[in-house]
C-alpha cells in the first residue's frame, strides 16, 4: 500500500555527477598511457601504469559503481535515500582526490601522491557514510544487496591499505614491495570490483536483458566465497608465497570467476530481447574478456620470472583484460541503461500519461555509444597486446583510444540530461491495456 | 466497476511506468487498474502519490502485480 514518500527517489544531482564524470577517469588513464615514457612496460608498477590503473579503477569503474549503488539500492532494492549534502560533498572530494592522484602517479611526485591519496580517502569516507544508510536499510536482504555490502567493506579496506602504502612511500616508513602491491590489488579487484559487479549483474542482467526461465546457481554462495578469497589473497601475498601456491590461489579465484561466468552466460542466453543492441554486444564482449583473463591469471602466477615474455607482462595483460575488458565493457553496457533512465525519470516521468514522452533510447546517440564500446574494446586488446609484447607504440595507441572513449562517454551521458530528444529511436508501440470487466 | 489490465511483463524500464500512467487516464470513479509486472515498480510510487492514487503491490506465485485505484472523496 501507499507508504513510500516521493522524496525516496534520490535527486539527479546526487547520483548523476558520479555516473557522468566517471568516464573522465578513463580519459585521464588514457592520457597517462598516451604520454608514457620509455621503460613503462618494464614492470607492472611503473608510474604511467600505476597512473592509468588508478584512473581506470578509482576514476571510471569505482565512481560509476558509487553512483549506480546510490541509485540502485534506493530505487530497486528498497533502501532509504542517502543524505544528499553528504553524497554531493563526497563526490567533490573524491573526484578531486582521484584526479590529483593520477597526476601524482604519472609524474611520480610523492608529496602530492600522499596528499591526493588523503583527499580521495576523505571523499571515500564521506561516500561510505552516505551509502551506509541505503545499504543497511534496504530489505529484503538479497544476494545482490549482500554483494554490495561486502564490496563496500572491501572498498574501504582497499583504500585504507592504498593510503598506507602511499604514506609509506612518502615518509619512508617501510618498503612498498611488489608483494604488498599485489595484496592491495587483489583486495581492490576481487574484494571490491568483482564482488560488486558479479552481485549486481544478477539483478541488472535479468532487468535489462529481459530474462525469463533462466535461474542462476551460484548467486547466494559467490559473494561470501569471493570475499573470503580476497581476504586470503590479501593476507598471503605479503608473505611472498612460492609460484605454485600463488598459482593455486589464482586457480581458485579463476574457478569462482568461472562459476559466475557460467551463471551470467545462462542468464544471457535466457533473455527475451534477442535483437542485438549495445547492451547485448557489450555484455557478450565482457564475457569473452573475462574468459581470457581467467585463463591468464593462474598462468601468470605460475610463470617463471625469467621466461619470456616475463611473468609481469602476463600479469599486466591479465589486469588489462579484467579491468578494461570485463569490468569496463560491463560498465559501458549498464551505464547506457542506467544514466538515460535516471535522466528520463527526472525529465519526463511527471509528464508521462498526460502527453507523449520520449523513450530512453531517444536521449543519446547510439552511434556515439557504440563508438565508446568499440574504443574500449580496441583499447583493451591493444593494451593487453602491448603488455605482452612490450610495445610502447601499441600502449600509446591504447591510451589514445581510452582518452577518446572517456571523453565521448562523458559527453553523451551528460547530454541525456540536457539534449532535446530525437524521436524515432525508441521501441515501437505495443497495445497498452485491455478491459476485463464492467 | 471496470478493471483495466496492463501486461507489462517483458518490458524494459521505463516502458512499464509509461504504460501504467497512460492507462490511468481511462480510470473512472470506482474503477481499478491491475498491472502484471516483472518486478516491483518502486519508482512509480512517487508518481502515483503525486497524482492522488492508492496502490497495492503483491508478489504472488503468479508473478508480481500492482493494483491501482483512486479513493473516493470523503
Amino acid at each position: 500500500m501507499n507508504g513510500i514518500n516521493p522524496s525516496a527517489v534520490p535527486p539527479a544531482r546526487v547520483v548523476a555527477p558520479y555516473l557522468v564524470a566517471a568516464p573522465l577517469g578513463l580519459a585521464m588513464a588514457g592520457v597517462a598511457l598516451l604520454t608514457a615514457p620509455e621503460g613503462t612496460l618494464d614492470g607492472p608498477s611503473t608510474p604511467a601504469l600505476l597512473a592509468a590503473t588508478h584512473g581506470i579503477v578509482l576514476g571510471w569503474l569505482t565512481m560509476s559503481i558509487m553512483g549506480a549503488t546510490l541509485q540502485l539500492v534506493t530505487s530497486v532494492l528498497g533502501g532509504r535515500p542517502p543524505a544528499a549534502p553528504l553524497a554531493m560533498s563526497a563526490f567533490v572530494l573524491y573526484a578531486a582526490g582521484v584526479a590529483l592522484l593520477v597526476g601524482a602517479f604519472a609524474d611520480w611526485r610523492l608529496p602530492l601522491l600522499a596528499a591526493a591519496g588523503g583527499l580521495a580517502a576523505a571523499g571515500l569516507a564521506c561516500y561510505l557514510a552516505a551509502a551506509a544508510r541505503p545499504l543497511w536499510t534496504a530489505r529484503p536482504v538479497s544476494p545482490e544487496l549482500t554483494s554490495l555490502r561486502l564490496a563496500h567493506l572491501c572498498l574501504g579496506a582497499t583504500v585504507a591499505l592504498g593510503l598506507t602504502w602511499a604514506l609509506a612511500l612518502r615518509f619512508g616508513w617501510f618498503a612498498v614491495t611488489p608483494a604488498l602491491v599485489a595484496a592491495h590489488a587483489h583486495l581492490g579487484i576481487i574484494g571490491w570490483l568483482a564482488i560488486a559487479i558479479t552481485g549486481v549483474t544478477y539483478r541488472l542482467l535479468p532487468m535489462f536483458g529481459i530474462v525469463r526461465g533462466a535461474t542462476p546457481r551460484f548467486a547466494r554462495q559467490l559473494p561470501g566465497a569471493l570475499a573470503a578469497m580476497a581476504v586470503v589473497a590479501c593476507a598471503v601475498y605479503p608473505l611472498n608465497p612460492p609460484p605454485l601456491a600463488r598459482a593455486g590461489l589464482e586457480a581458485v579465484l579463476a574457478a569462482l570467476g568461472g562459476a559466475w561466468l557460467a551463471d551470467a552466460v545462462r542468464l544471457y542466453r535466457g533473455r527475451l530481447r534477442r535483437k542485438p543492441d549495445l547492451y547485448s554486444r557489450a555484455t557478450a564482449g565482457s564475457f569473452l574478456f573475462l574468459g581470457a583473463a581467467l585463463a591468464a591469471t593462474p598462468l601468470a602466477a605460475a610463470w617463471p620470472a625469467d621466461a619470456p615474455p616475463g611473468a609481469h607482462r602476463i600479469v599486466t595483460a591479465a589486469g588489462v583484460l579484467v579491468l578494461g575488458g570485463w569490468a569496463g565493457m560491463t560498465l559501458v553496457a549498464n551505464s547506457y541503461k542506467i544514466v538515460p533512465f535516471i535522466a528520463w525519470y527526472h525529465r519526463f516521468s511527471a509528464r508521462a500519461g498526460h502527453e507523449s514522452v520520449p523513450g530512453t533510447a531517444e536521449l543519446y546517440s547510439r552511434h556515439i555509444a557504440h563508438a565508446v564500446l568499440i574504443l574500449v574494446a580496441f583499447g583493451t586488446i591493444t593494451g593487453a597486446g602491448a603488455a605482452l609484447s612490450g610495445s610502447l607504440p601499441a600502449l600509446r595507441a591504447a591510451g589514445a583510444a581510452c582518452t577518446v572513449a572517456g571523453l565521448f562517454a562523458t559527453a553523451s551521458l551528460a547530454g541525456t540530461f540536457v539534449v532535446r530528444p530525437v524521436p524515432g529511436r525508441g521501441p515501437g508501440p505495443r497495445p497498452a491495456a485491455h478491459t476485463v470487466g464492467t | 466497476m471496470m478493471q483495466i489490465v496492463v501486461d507489462n511483463r517483458g518490458l524494459e524500464p521505463p516502458q512499464p511506468m509509461v504504460r501504467i500512467l497512460q492507462a490511468l487516464g481511462q480510470l473512472g470513479p470506482g474503477d481499478e487498474l491491475v498491472a502484471l509486472m516483472d518486478r516491483e515498480p518502486r519508482l512509480l510510487y512517487a508518481e502515483l502519490e503525486r497524482r492522488g492514487y492508492t496502490w497495492e503491490f503483491t508478489a504472488s506465485e503468479d508473478g508480481p502485480r500492482i493494483r491501482i485505484w483512486r479513493e473516493p472523496a470523503p
